[in-house]
């Protein structure tokens, strides 16, 4: 890895690490136009998001040889913008990837890059900042340093506050990272009013039983646990399986029929968190025989099946129907639901050789 | 037990409830200005630096700001209550979100549902997201942030938008949106404690404040509500209640008389089943008039067959009720059905019904309309002679009552059927008395046909064999061409029939 000594560096000249600031020793060997502190922010770079966008950068930070005629930089500058704003899809979904994953460390690269690329298309107090800020709040609760999470959530609502009709996806996700940093804070109070504001916006952005405002209703349930308000924390549970169960069903079955995706990867991600959370916790308080469990098993199944893991989407499904057999009994119309989704499994797998 | 039914709660009794603790107080100050300057620094610090190709966000906070910035969170109804000029205008919308968030925030997700889905209908309508603002440079945050409506998700839009629940429930008054709210709750919970008596209660009395509006599109989701939880419950009283306050607000909804009677003949089954007597004769009553309104609408729509099917439903149950009225007017509409049928001998069958159902409640008028169409009904069948005795009947009740008109009119009829038979004697009689009783009613126009049609029943007597006969009336003369041009053009308004010459 090509060292750099910050006193031989051009007067006026600073190059400074690509995700602390601080100064550089040490440059990217493969685009030379990155550099960084230590080894160890070079690794993380590299591992979060410069591996897929170091040679995109070389062209956006490298200074052209020959100025060309106007037009000759007006068609560079579009090529640069057109550039940026690819980059900034990549770096965000990125970043998103990592934090469904839980990998922390490595969004915030990815994040750190969707910021700056964002700033460079619409400015420093645009409100496209928002879902920058937002990735970089979430990664750093996700890390607990929630002072910064504090800061990057406070310049997303600066910016939300002074753009007044924003739209409501967006201050459904803000008020979420408010949720869930007040919530790991131990403010409960105050994140369950950011968590239902998120709820409420998020309903008004896509109705309150869409897939989207489960993480609403999820988080809720977190804190309603957290302050042992359990009642209220099963039927905010309740609310998210139900329409988790709705929406896998139509999901599972459009893949299956036609090979279309209904739900992408990030989202399903997410879900298998919640459901997996969900269930531990029905296992914990209403006990691992129990209705309310078996339906839990039931959808996991389903979206494992969705996800394509089908051993674990069969683990689930017949753990689901052991359970009702046993608590509802066999002619029980869950029990009877859970064994036709067997069925068309079965068939399915069987119609594509897997069986 | 949680179910896989769609959204109608389930009896969550097995759930083991919990005591929730109290909440502390909220955190209150709003120092805005303060927040927005310290904001202002740390962004004007963070673009200097991100300007440049290093960022120095990541490991460093500023001391001071985090100070400032943890301890002065504006609460959020500050937050939405930011422009004070704007809650003014948008108090309304602010009412409501401030209703659901309070009861996000006290756990009552599924009161949240229904009251924002009954509150927030033109978001529904219009499809969530549309309303949000066009952002800027063409670019859409909600395309960033927002992931795709699934077509679950689209289908139950497009449900909840076509759903029972759409009636302009947006502008509902303060005082509605609290009784909502308090209503949910109180259902909720009840819920959550196995008290499907209070489910029911909570969701009959917002069932019932709907139906008084008048909303019923909003009272049937909640009349439906409680049939759902008292099947579930086997609460057969409650579940009979609902059925009768469903029948009853599916009448007033146009069009879908068929569900009414669906939920009456429930309402009925379930009276019988538990011998509720007084449950069974609410249910009878309901659906004799159910039966008959639906037949009415088949008949406008010219649907016959069916017309028939439920007349005759609307007669038994009248006949189980002892309701001689309905029974009489059941009786009534079959016969006019078979008429159109050409069922003459059912028709006959149900006007004499008809006839002896008037007489015992003395409706002489009903006796008489009765008598009229059995005189037709035979008249055009050719049997004459039921004919005429009909039309005597109907004399002999029109003198009783002394209805001149009926009689007048009938006198008529009679004498018209006797001139076609050739009894030219009779004819002139009937004729004569209708004549006298046109003079006694003082109707000219009654007067004139009648003079006519006696000088026509007189002229046929003298023609056909009988010697003349002394009378005061002068013998026919002259053409009565005239005359017939003039009835025909519509002044017979008392009389169907025709005059025949012979």
């Amino acid at each position: 890895m090509p060292a750099i000594n910050p006193l031989s560096n051009p007067k006026s000249i600073k190059l400074n690490c690509e995700l602390c600031g601080k100064v550089a020793y040490i440059q990217c060997q493969f685009c030379r136009v990155t550099y960084y502190c230590s080894k160890e922010h070079q690794t993380t770079d590299w591992n979060g998001i410069h591996v897929k966008i170091c040679q995109l950068l070389v062209p956006l930070r490298t200074q052209a040889k020959l100025l060309g005629s106007e037009e000759e930089r007006r068609n560079k500058e579009k090529d640069i913008r057109r550039n940026q704003k690819a980059l900034l899809e990549m770096t965000r979904t990125e970043a998103q990837k990592h934090l469904h994953e839980s990998n922390f460390e490595l969004a915030i690269p990815a994040a750190l890059q969707s910021l700056r690329f964002s700033m460079d298309l619409n400015g420093s107090s645009s409100i496209d900042l928002v879902p920058s800020y937002l990735l970089l709040g979430e990664a750093s609760i996700g890390l607990n340093r929630y002072p910064q999470a504090e800061e990057y959530l406070s310049l997303a609502k600066y910016a939300v506050l002074k753009k007044p009709d924003c739209s409501h996806a967006m201050r459904s996700q803000l008020h979420r990272n408010f949720g869930k940093l007040y919530a790991s804070l131990g403010k409960y109070d105050e994140a369950l009013e950011q968590l239902a504001a998120d709820i409420y916006y998020s309903s008004l952005a896509m109705g309150p039983e869409h897939e989207g405002t489960t993480g609403g209703y999820y988080h809720m349930g977190n804190v309603f646990v957290a302050q042992e308000q359990y009642e209220s924390a099963l039927a905010m549970y309740e609310k998210v399986v139900e329409i988790w169960y709705m929406t896998l069903n139509e999901a599972v079955r459009t893949l299956e029929d036609t090979n279309v995706e209904l739900i992408d990867e990030a989202v399903t991600a997410e879900s298998l968190q919640m459901l997996q959370r969900i269930l531990k916790i029905r296992e914990e308080h209403l006990g691992v025989i129990h209705t309310a469990t078996a339906e839990c098993h039931h959808i996991l199944g389903l979206l494992y099946r969705y996800m394509r893991n089908y051993e674990k989407a069969r683990e689930h499904t017949v753990k689901a129907l052991e359970l009702f057999t046993e608590t509802a009994g066999l002619d029980h119309p869950s029990r009877q639901i859970v064994q036709q989704s067997l069925n068309y499994f079965d068939q399915f797998q069987e119609h594509n050789g897997y069986l | 037990m949680s179910s896989f039914l769609p959204p109608v709660r389930q009896n969550s009794a097995d759930r083991s409830p919990q005591r929730r603790p109290s909440r502390g107080d909220k955190n209150e100050d709003a120092h805005i200005c303060v927040r927005l300057a310290s904001l202002d620094r740390l962004g004007g610090s963070s673009s200097n630096i991100l300007s440049g190709t290093s960022l120095s966000t990541v490991g460093h906070f500023n001391d001071n700001l985090y100070a400032a910035n943890y301890t002065q969170q504006p609460s959020l109804l500050d937050t939405l209550n930011l422009n004070s000029n704007q809650s003014v205008r948008t108090g309304g919308f602010l009412k409501k979100q401030r209703l659901c968030l309070e009861m996000l925030t006290s756990g009552y997700i599924h009161s949240f549902v229904d009251f924002f889905y009954l509150t927030h209908q033109a978001e529904c309508q219009r499809g969530f997201g549309s309303s949000d603002s066009n952002p800027p440079d063409g670019t859409h945050p909600d395309a960033e942030t927002t992931p795709p409506l699934s077509p679950v998700s689209a289908e139950k839009k497009a449900e909840s938008s076509n759903s029972s629940l759409v009636n302009s429930t947006d502008n509902l008054s303060d005082a509605t949106l609290d009784i909502l709210k308090s209503n949910l709750t109180t259902a909720e919970k009840a819920m959550r404690q196995g008290d499907s008596k209070t489910v029911i209660d909570s969701y009959f009395q917002l069932a019932n404040y709907f139906q008084s509006l008048p909303n019923f599109p909003v009272a049937i989701h909640f009349y439906t509500k409680c049939l759902d939880i008292a099947q579930q419950s086997n609460d057969s009283a409650s579940e009979g209640k609902a059925n009768q306050s469903l029948g009853y607000a599916y009448e007033h909804v146009e069009g879908d008389m068929k569900n009414a009677i669906q939920h009456y003949e429930q309402f009925l089954q379930i009276a019988k089943q538990q011998n509720f007597t007084e449950d069974e004769h609410a249910a009878t009553t309901d659906l004799v008039r159910a039966y008959m309104r639906y037949a009415d609408q088949c008949h406008n729509q010219n649907q016959i067959d069916e017309e028939v099917i439920f007349l005759q439903k609307c007669l038994v149950k009248a006949q189980t009720c002892s309701n001689l009225a309905a029974e009489g007017m059941a009786n009534y509409k079959l016969s006019m059905a078979f008429k159109s049928l050409e069922k003459n001998d059912l028709l006959v069958v149900h006007l004499r019904n008809y006839q002896r159902i008037s007489r015992q409640l003395g409706d002489t008028e009903g006796e008489g309309t009765a008598s009229a169409a059995l005189a037709d009904a035979f008249k055009s069948t050719g049997d004459m002679t039921s004919s005429i005795q009909a039309l005597q009947e109907n004399i002999a009740m029109a003198e009783r009552t002394k209805q001149d008109r009926v009689r007048a009119e009938t006198c008529c009829h009679l004498g018209i059927i006797y001139n076609k038979q050739g009894d030219f004697l009779s004819a002139k009689k009937y004729f004569e008395l209708c004549f006298e009783l046109a003079r006694t009613m003082g109707d000219r126009k009654l007067l004139d046909y009648s003079r006519v049609l006696v000088g026509i029943a007189r002229g046929n007597s003298i023609m056909h064999s009988e010697p003349p006969q002394r009378s005061s009336t002068p013998p026919f003369q002259g053409n009565t061409d005239g005359v017939r041009d003039n009835i025909a053009k519509g002044e017979r308004d008392c009389i169907g029939g025709e005059a025949d010459c012979a």
